[in-house]
């Protein structure tokens, strides 16, 4: 009985399944090696370009900013445009990022993100004429004094 | 067999296993230009999440029967057109699973009816053993049953068709 089956098994084995077409060989390579790249490169490509065009925008339509205590420009007097904030990322650098890696990238947007929150805290103080204060000036003139009233 | 890694490109695999893969795909596909649909879709499909498969072999049979049975059930709902179904009717009539000479013709259409007319869970075992150069154990881990299991259902296919096929022909 084991004979007979090797003997079929072999019988079976011989027999040769249809190939496949050119065809087929060529629409897989057109599948695998297309999409596989473009899979690889377009999220990062995707989010290079939302951030490049956030940030286009955001450069584009931003009002010139201007001083709270009188609302005027703060163009100078003179006319001269101020000095860019150097702590900033420009645009140029986002660019030069995204055509490095990734990683750099990275680092860029958590620079931006530090300068972002250190700048509002050195704009925080408020100035001499603002009418919000949080606590009297005076206190700040002087050492706190923690003696018990004898 | 080697896992597929970038320096061994789909190329190898497919030309180890595309005949194997389009004779696995006809059980659920109706002619020979389905299962080569079939095949590609799976192929693309086991290629693209190869690196979480732990047999690329047997990933690629499972990735394969999937797509074949994916395709058959969208097939039935769809019923394609009528020229398209005669064509394959007549297909389905005349398998030609194999290639064959003039003189083996006859024998090997009637292996292939009798291949067609076994169990499935037996067919595919027998096809991926015989055609598609598994091992048990790979089949086991591509239909997801245990590999003693898979061995008694090649055994009964095996011994389904030695008592359907006509004894003298077996030789």
């Amino acid at each position: 009985m084991i004979e007979s089956l090797d003997e079929l098994e072999r019988e079976l084995m011989a027999l040769k399944p249809r190939p496949a077409s050119a065809q087929l060989g060529q629409r897989i390579e057109a599948e695998i090696g297309a999409p596989i790249t473009l899979g690889r490169w377009y999220a990062p490509l995707a989010v290079a370009a939302s951030i490049a065009v956030a940030a286009l925008l955001l450069t584009l339509f931003t009002p010139a900013p201007t001083d709270r205590t009188n609302g005027t420009s703060t163009l100078h007097a003179n006319g001269s445009i101020p000095a860019i904030d150097s702590t900033v990322p420009t645009l140029i650098a986002y660019h030069r990022a995204l055509a490095q890696s990734e990683a750099d990238l990275a680092a860029l947007l958590d620079a931006h993100a530090a300068a972002s929150h250190a700048q509002p805290a050195s704009n925080a103080a408020p100035s001499p004429e603002s009418p919000l204060r949080w606590r009297d000036d005076s206190m700040l003139d002087q050492p706190p004094n923690h003696e018990k009233p004898t | 067999m080697a896992a597929p890694t970038d320096s061994d490109p789909w190329q190898d695999l497919f030309d180890r296993h595309a005949a194997g893969l389009i004779l696995f795909a006809r059980q659920w596909c109706r002619s020979h230009a389905d299962a080569e649909d079939a095949v590609q879709e799976g192929f693309v499909r086991c290629w693209k999440s190869r690196a979480s498969a732990e047999d690329p072999a047997a990933y690629l049979f499972t990735c394969v029967k999937h797509a074949a049975m994916d395709q058959s059930r969208g097939e039935s709902r769809r019923q394609r057109r009528a020229e398209q179904a005669a064509a394959r009717r007549n297909e389905c009539d005349n398998p030609s699973f194999f290639e064959a000479s003039e003189n083996d013709r006859e024998r090997t259409v009637m292996i292939e009816r009798h291949l067609a007319a076994l169990p499935a869970e037996q067919r595919e075992v027998l096809v991926m053993k015989l055609w598609g150069g598994l091992t048990f154990a790979q089949i086991a881990s591509a239909v997801e049953t245990p590999a003693n299991t898979v061995a008694s259902r090649y055994r009964y296919g095996l011994e389904a068709l030695r008592r359907s096929l006509p004894r003298e022909q077996v030789s």
